[in-house]
């Protein structure tokens, strides 16, 4: 054979092999509004910069007449390239492929691509869209899910690892996704879950959609699955975008740093936003805004637990994590849902060396059977130990409230806080004026002629005494009382002053957490 | 984040003070918590009731087994917790049952 024609015989394999199922399945893939797995990939990475590898693996089945089948690229596709100028190692499955099913060599192609980000230190992509394990290939499906389970776990807090789902993600493939730093879904296109409708039909007869179970909603809402939620694939990948401005491309490295501008102060005034009577709600949201470059502030988990807000904003053009309570939802109280999510975010946080700014604002933990009987105290250890171990540079800001074991929690200097601010509006005291005056002046209140108006008297001497931030600025727990409009001044200069904070952890191969 | 700005802001207690916020759905789906009770036997596990032993005014001993509860590739057995009677059998052989579902109840 000529050079020409073995140049033309490569072509015609490469174009039957990038057809992927054929014209009908990508016909219906598109008619159910989603992309095909290779303009998935275009549309996310930079313009032109995808490379492919793999694209003619078969798959190695025998039984049920397997081998008389051929399966383009095996039904996923693996590459390289970049995400704003940076490079990237990603798969995508490929649903006109025997529904995405994952067989060995599907499996295999994912493993690969995995180990290529690892060796490269370059963050991995994983495109979901499966109908789940190839039943036909039996164990080797289990196989091939355990494989990319440990090497999800290998990379964990090494690169940065995103799912992003754009289909269904059924059945032990969920774990995936679970195990990643980031899951991205998309409303009525996305769907996740252990056992699906059908099997939940058969066992218990209850009747119940895909989407009301494990849609993209219900795991940004309900579930806390998704990190992100968008409405199509194309604002998907807008968001993934956007959150690689602030994340470094792995543990070795510091996020990318913007030009510093300031907040726009005229939209975010925080003596407008910020009431001082610590009953009344606002957006805490609006504060950050109100301190942060260009007033920007990037959600991650905006709908779920929403009574803690985390998310990325800069600071100087500096990426920093910001853990905040939110007054606007159940008062901003800790719960079950709020300690896990931002337990998980400061260890991210630690894990890829972005410092830390807590905003304090919380009137304790949220009471209530359901919450004793859910495991409040697991759950609320996990924040403890996530914010006394990350020794990326910590500041606190407490605004308002911050009482009892929701004090100590919100990254206090207790639990190694670097710098610790507080505004004069803060409350910091073992517990509420109320509670605290009842417990101290039992007797006196008991043996008044007028109890009631012995109770008020003592709790609003309480108040005088102790619900303010003097009390711990006199043992040097709060480094500066500070004026509301100086916050930015006091946080910018605590980045600065971080930058090069070394921890010496004691030696031990890892702790012990409260998972 | 809609849903919640839609949701009225409301009062809520927490401690000793109430505070004006809104409430999230977790915090609006919490059931009221109902002590436990000896004399109800609740499903533990959604499934199909593959057995019924007793019917309404059955002797039983403590231990006994009064029904099978098929879930999960296993055939649960549900037991008597106490020596009594059978009051009721809201259950019958073949029927698909969710976590939670009052199958027997007995009376000491």
């Amino acid at each position: 054979m000529s050079l020409r024609s073995k140049t033309s015989d490569l072509r015609k394999r490469m174009s039957e092999a990038v057809k992927g199922g054929g014209d009908k399945a990508i016909e219906k893939q598109v008619s159910m509004g989603k992309l095909t797995a290779r303009e998935r990939i275009i549309e996310l990475l930079d313009d032109k910069s995808f490379f492919e590898y793999d694209l003619f693996v078969e798959h190695a089945a025998k039984d049920f007449d397997m081998d008389k089948k051929k399966l383009a690229g095996d039904g996923v596709i693996i590459g390289t390239g970049n995400i704003n100028g940076h490079p990237v190692c990603i798969y995508a499955q490929d649903f006109t492929v025997a529904g995405g099913s994952l067989g060995y060599m599907h499996a295999r192609k994912i493993t690969k691509i995995m180990d290529h980000a690892m060796q490269l230190k370059v963050p991995i992509i994983g495109i979901n869209d499966s109908g789940g394990a190839r039943i036909q290939e039996g164990v080797n499906s289990l196989a091939g899910y355990g494989e990319i389970f440990y090497r999800n776990t290998m990379a964990s807090g090494v690169i940065p690892q995103i799912s992003v789902i754009l289909g269904p993600c059924a059945g032990g493939a969920v774990y995936s996704p679970a195990l990643t730093d980031y899951v991205f879904m998309v409303d009525k296109i996305s769907k996740m879950f252990i056992t699906g409708p059908e099997v939940i039909k058969s066992v218990l007869g209850e009747e119940i959609s895909m989407e009301a179970l494990g849609g993209a909603k219900v795991h940004a809402e309900t579930t806390g699955n998704a990190h992100f939620y968008a409405e199509s694939e194309k604002e998907c990948f807008e968001q993934i975008k956007e959150l690689f401005t602030y994340i470094p491309w792995n543990n070795k490295k510091i996020a990318d740093s913007f030009t510093a501008k300031p907040p726009k102060t005229r939209s975010y005034k925080v003596s407008k936003i910020f009431p001082a009577d610590p009953t009344e709600p606002y957006d805490v949201r609006d504060i950050i805004k109100s301190i942060s470059d260009d007033s920007g502030f990037f959600e991650v988990q905006e709908l779920w637990a929403a009574n803690i807000v985390i998310g990325f904003a800069r600071f100087n053009g500096n990426t920093v994590g910001i853990v905040a309570n939110q007054p606007l939802i159940l008062a901003g109280v800790l719960d079950v849902d709020s300690s896990d999510k931002a337990a998980r975010f400061i260890r991210y946080c630690d894990a890829f060396n972005i410092p830390l700014l807590t905003m304090v604002d919380l009137p304790g933990y949220l009471p209530g059977v359901d919450q004793e009987h859910a495991g409040v105290i697991r759950h609320g250890a996990k924040l403890l130990y996530a914010y006394s171990e990350a020794s990326v540079p910590k500041i606190t800001l407490i605004m308002r409230k911050a009482y009892g074991g929701g004090y100590i929690a919100m990254c206090s200097r207790h639990l190694k806080a670097d710098f610790v601010f507080a505004w004069p509006t803060a409350e910091i005291a073992v517990m509420g004026p109320t509670g605290a005056a009842n417990i101290i002046f039992r007797k006196e209140i008991a043996q008044a002629d007028d109890p009631e108006a012995v109770r008020a008297q003592k709790v609003e001497e309480y108040k005088q005494r102790f619900a303010n931030p003097y009390v711990a600025a006199a043992y040097g727990y709060i480094d500066s009382v500070i004026e509301l409009n100086e916050s930015r001044k006091f946080i910018l200069h605590a980045l600065a002053v971080s930058q090069s904070k070394e921890v010496i952890m004691p030696d031990k191969k890892h702790g012990v957490p409260p998972f | 984040m809609e849903e919640n700005n839609k949701s009225e802001i409301v009062e809520m207690r927490v401690g000793d003070t109430i505070y004006k916020t809104h409430l999230n759905k977790m915090y609006k789906d919490r059931k009221p918590y109902r002590p436990p009770n000896s004399r109800e036997l609740f499903s533990f596990i959604p499934g199909t009731i593959s057995e019924v032993n007793v019917k309404k005014g059955s002797k039983v001993k403590e231990g006994e087994v009064l029904a099978l509860l098929e879930a999960m590739k296993m055939k649960n057995q549900v037991l008597a917790p106490f020596d009594g009677k059978v009051k009721a059998v809201y259950v019958k052989s073949g029927q698909i049952v969710p976590k939670n579902f009052l199958m027997i109840e007995l009376e000491r």
